[in-house]
This record gives structure tokens, sequence and C-alpha cells, in this order.
């Protein structure tokens, strides 16, 4: 059963299958030619050798004289020569016999007249379990009997058929380690394109190109072609998507900002602080939409990956930053060397670190400083927090997580806009909390 | 000040048009692409602002072949896409200005008047900043009428800091002001630029040291 399994595995294998497929015709047809060939080889040493007998038998018919001497009529057997100068002397053999005497002339070891009884033509006999052949004529007053023992045939007969047969099989291993060298060679081009598949970066939909391929290869580019088509349209329909969102979206909380402003700053307006709150509600609104918006677009992969200085990216932020930090008295603690170079989008980078800065400034207690540094291939940013903290570590990239700040403004997205950017960036970020402060720790590779 | 509003959206055009008419600017509104181009050919106008998602025609080809007839007003493009290449595009073709859907009505106005203000040739000549007087140009700079000598490198620090007052700018964006695109920089020749130009203001708090991330420019006297 096991063995069964085992053969079933490998043979899920098509280079292997085409391989014992290809070899089992190739002995099958050996084989059948084999056979073809001891059938024809048979008809052929049969012809021969009758013929030979024929001629043998004429031949020695001309050698007999008409009239019997005198020293010949009274012998009643002769026998000719020693049989022991070649193995197969007695395996051929003749007898002649004068029908007017009794006189016979025979080679050591034939068959004698009881056993092998004189026949005109061909024909036939079994002599202690071997087969013979023979041919007999008459010449005058002789009968000619020329006998062939079928053994010397039929040796004849096998090798020449294993003969042929011999080549076939010493070629068998070559031919095994041709034909799989071959299958193989041919499926490297499968191998090349499964290397530039696994290689690919995950938006890359641009087609394979028909290169030189072979047949079989081409048709599998030419599927994973069209279906790569697909997938980019797909993710441009999604695309779209967030921008017909955007619009839809955008538009009317523009309309609502831009008539409260206006109802704000027109001079008839008397509920000032009510409209206020609206608009502060309103800008809330907007921050959630553009965030929800951020969120969307970061579940995508970059559009390009380029060399980014994220020290120069961070220095930017703060001081972007910076008159909001302030506003909350908050100070900056910042040793960042003049450039740190890794390499992905700077877009997503640049929102990744804006999320974090803007994190800590949201969460620090007034008064506090928030510290950022790097070493090697790291960046930390790190805040005090207050006493009452209440964060849990493990829900904080979920989205609209906000532990117990429901005072502070935001609709906690913000830090699974920055899981969301570390994947696709292919960074880690890992947040941790260690007494009073809170610390968000950015790695990425060496080869970054 | 003239303006046409290009805007499909009725809620959101009425409340441009108010809130633009209370900055004291006078606004002419149309909803289509078709009638924006028709309003340009027949009246003058001093600025156009222009939504991109019209029911006709699009507001890029609003745009497109007005600079193509020869258009010459400032055009602002006001819409809900804000992907940077879309706004490359239209930057490209001959818009002066993009804002992003929701916006300011206050930032809108400015936008507007700067546009304006840069089309009537005034863009960036004097710059005024507290006592400082910077004109980019005649390089001419004045500390409370008192003419001012700077190297070219303390100008353009100095221009650079006085385009935003108040406001914290990286020690990256000052050296690409100050160095342009020089790769070679010595790594404090942007603080030895800061202190020779303290020196020559006078007034040293004036340029406060954000330490770890540039300097800004305080000078509210």
């Amino acid at each position: 059963m096991q063995f069964i399994t085992s053969l079933r595995t490998k043979f899920r294998s098509i280079r292997r299958r085409i391989l014992v497929f290809v070899s089992a015709v190739y002995l099958m047809s050996s084989g059948l030619s084999a056979l073809w060939i001891y059938y024809e080889v048979s008809h052929e040493v049969d012809e021969l050798f009758d013929a030979e007998m024929v001629q043998q038998a004429k031949t020695l018919a001309a050698f007999l004289p008409e009239q019997l001497s005198e020293q010949h009529i009274d012998a009643e057997l002769e026998i000719v020569g020693d049989a022991s100068n070649h193995e197969y002397e007695d395996k051929l053999s003749y007898r002649i016999t004068n029908t007017t005497s009794s006189w016979t002339l025979s080679t050591q070891g034939a068959p004698t007249k009881a056993s092998a009884p004189f026949q005109i033509g061909f024909s036939e006999f079994n002599l202690n379990g071997r087969l013979w052949h023979a041919f007999g004529m008459m010449s005058g007053n002789y009968q000619v009997l020329l006998l062939q023992e079928d053994s010397f045939r039929s040796e004849l007969r096998s090798d020449l058929t294993i003969d042929t047969l011999v080549p076939v099989l010493l070629l068998l291993p070559l031919m095994l380690w041709l034909g799989w060298w071959t299958i193989n060679q041919s499926f490297v081009s499968f191998q090349r394109l499964a290397t530039s598949l696994r290689k690919r970066r995950p938006d890359d939909y641009s087609a394979f190109e028909p290169a030189n391929d072979d047949e079989e290869v081409a048709v599998v580019k030419q599927g994973l072609n069209y279906y790569l088509a697909r997938i980019e349209q797909t993710f441009h329909r999604e695309r779209r998507f967030s921008a017909d969102a955007a619009h839809e979206l955008r538009t009317p909380l523009a309309s609502l900002k831009a008539s409260l402003q206006n109802l704000i700053s027109s001079k008839k307006t008397i509920e000032k602080p009510q409209l206020e709150a609206l608009l502060t509600s309103t800008d809330r609104l907007i921050q959630l939409v553009e965030s929800l918006l951020l969120l969307s677009k970061t579940e995508l992969p970059p559009a390009a990956v380029e060399h980014v200085n994220i020290a120069k990216e961070v220095r930017q932020i703060v001081a972007d930053f910076y008159s909001r930090a302030e506003q909350r008295d908050l100070n900056f603690e910042v040793s960042l060397p003049e450039a740190v170079g890794v390499s992905g989008s700077s877009d997503y980078w640049r929102v990744l670190l804006a999320n974090i800065i803007d994190n800590a400034i949201k969460y620090a207690p007034s008064g506090a400083t928030i510290e950022i540094e790097s070493q090697q291939n790291n960046l930390q940013v790190k805040n005090p927090i207050v006493d009452d903290h209440g964060v849990d570590l493990e829900r904080l990239s979920e989205r609209f997580y906000r532990g117990k700040h429901l005072d502070v403004q935001g609709a906690g997205l913000g830090l699974s806009i920055v899981q969301n950017l570390a994947r696709q960036l292919g960074i880690s970020v890992e947040f941790s909390q260690q007494q009073q402060y809170f610390i968000c720790r950015i790695h990425w590779g060496d080869n970054s | 000040m003239r303006v046409l509003l290009v805007e499909d959206d009725a809620l959101l055009g009425q409340a441009v048009q108010l809130g633009l008419s209370d900055r004291e600017f006078s606004v002419h509104w149309v909803r289509t692409g078709g009638a924006a181009v028709s309003e340009l050919n027949h009246n003058e106008y001093d600025a156009m602002v222009l939504d991109l998602g019209l029911p006709d025609l699009d507001g890029s080809r609003v745009l497109s072949s007005s600079r193509k007839r020869g258009v010459t007003i400032p055009i602002l493009i006001l819409t809900a896409r804000d992907q940077v290449h879309d706004k490359i595009a239209h930057l490209d073709a001959g818009a002066d200005d993009y804002l992003t859907k929701p916006f300011d009505m206050n930032e809108l106005a400015a936008r507007l008047r700067a546009l304006c203000r840069r089309q009537l040739g005034q863009a960036s000549a004097d710059i005024k900043v507290g006592p400082i007087m910077l004109n980019t140009n005649t390089r001419d700079v004045r500390v409370a009428d008192a003419p001012l000598s700077l190297s070219r490198r303390e100008f353009e620090l100095l221009k650079t800091l006085m385009s935003a007052p108040e406001r914290v700018l990286s020690r990256d964006r000052l050296e690409t002001a100050v160095f342009q695109g020089e790769t070679e920089i010595e790594s404090n020749a942007l603080e030895v630029h800061v202190s020779n130009l303290r020196r020559k203001l006078g007034h040293k708090e004036w340029i406060e040291t954000i330490r770890g991330i540039g300097y800004r420019l305080k000078c509210n006297s």
C-alpha cells in the first residue's frame, strides 16, 4: 500500500511520467522488432540451407560413377572420414545408397536407413528428440540424401536475433540518461518562469515577455498574462473606488464647512459658540474621512520604491508639528544623524512617521519631552504617559481603538495606518510600555 | 476682484460664492464646463476657481482648452482628488494652484489673493516680517529702515526664513534653499551662516534654534 502511494507520488512528476512512458515504448518496440527479426531470420536461414543442401546433393551426384567398381559392390557400408574435425560436423551429413547393390556411402554418425528412410525432396524427421532436415534426390541408381540437424539452424536463428537485441539493451541506459537530460532541459524554462514569479513585487502587474519560449511555456505565460491583466483591472477599480468615495464624501463636507465658516464670519450671527462647536465637529468628521481614505490607500502597495532619508523626513514632520506641540507645552529631544537611509515609498514613510509623531504629541502629558533617536537600523519615538494611561498594547493597531482617551481628538485609526504602512514597506513597528514611557520602535532590514 | 467659480455641487457652490463675496470678491458662479468656457469668452475675470468633476466637460478639459486659447488669468483647481500625480498633471497643464476639498474658506481666499498679486507682478517682491524688510528683486534688505549688507547665502537663508515667519523650518529645507543642490556641504555650514546672519541682524533671539530640527524666525516687535 505504501509502495503504491510512494509510486503515485513519484508519478505526479510529468518528467518521470514521460521518461517511463518513452522507455516502455522503446522496450516494447525493441521486443516486437526482435520477434519480427527472429521469424524473418528463420525463414531466410531455412531457405539458404535448403538451397545449400540441394546444391550439395547435386555436386555429390555429379561425382558418382555410373558403375560401381568391384571392390565397392561387395562393401556394405563405407564411412567417409572422421567427424571430429569440427564440432558442427556431426550435425551435417549425407548418405548415398546404390539401389542396384547394397552399397552405401555415409558420413560418420549419419542417421541409418532405418531411422531416416530415403524420401525424395525436403522432409523433416525426429531422431532421439532432435529435429533433422533432409533432402533426397535420385541420380541414376543412387539415392542421395543430405541431412542437417536443426539445432545448427536454430542456433543461427537465435544468435542473429540476440545480436540485434544486444545493442538495443546496451543503449538503454544511455537513452534513459539522454531522455532525462533532454526533458530536464526543456523544463528549465518552467523553472525560470516560477522563479521570476516568486521574485515579483506584489504590485508588479506587467505582462511576461514572450521571449523565444517553448510552445508549452508560452501557453502558461499567456494564461498568466491574462490573469495579471485582470488583477490589474481589479486593482485600478479599487483605486478608482477610493477616489470616487473621496469625491463623494469630500464635496458635501466642503460645503458644510464653508457654510459654517460663512455663518461664523457673518456680522449678523449671534450664536457663534454653537457654530464654533459645529465647525469643530465638522473638522473631526473631515479628519475621520481623511483617515479612512488614507487607511484604504495604505492597503495597497506603493507605486514606487526609492531611497529615502528618514532623518530628513522626521525633521520636516517635527518642524511642521512644532507649533501644535508648543501649544501643549511639549519639547522635543531629537538626536538623529544627518542622514538615515532606507528604501521604500517616500510618501509611505512620511505618513508612517507623521502618524507615530502625531500619536506621541496627542498622548504625551503637557510639559513632557518627546525623544526621537535612531541607531543602526531602527528608529525610536519615546514619550511619557500619564499614570492611568489605560492602553492595551495588544489592541493598539486595531481600528478605532482609542484606549481611555476619549478626550483626545482622533478616530483611533492612526496606528492602524502605521501597521498597514509597515506591512507595505516590509518593516516592523513595535509598541511597548516601560515605566512611565510609551515607546514606538521602527525596525527595518539591513538591506533596506 | 472678479472671480469665476466653476462648481457643479449646488450647496458647495453657494457656500463658496457667499464666502468669497464676504471676503471682498465679486463671484460669478457657473455649474458646467460649457458655461465656464463661454463665460471666459465673453467676460473679463481676474481669476478662476475650477472644480474637476463637472457633469458635461471635465475640469481638466476646461483648463487645457482655456490655456490653449490664451487665457492667462490665474486658475485655482478645487477638487476632491488628492493624488500627487493628479496635482502634478494639472499644475503642468497650466493650473496655478491646487486645493483639495474640504478646505478652509480663509485659505481659499488667501490663495486667491496671492495668485492675483503674483499676476499683477507684485509677486514676492517685498516681504516684510516685523522690522525686517526684504526685496527679492533688488535684493535690498533693511532692518528698521537701516540697510543691511548680506552675502548671497545669508540673503537666501533670510528670505526662506521670512517666507514662513513663526514657523519651524527643518535644517534640510534651509540647506536646500541656501546651497541649492550643492552636494559637498560641510556639516556645520548652515550653522555658520545662521550665526553670521544673527550677528548682522543684531538680534540673536530673532532666529531661534530648534535643537535637532531646524530654525524659526521670531521677530514680532
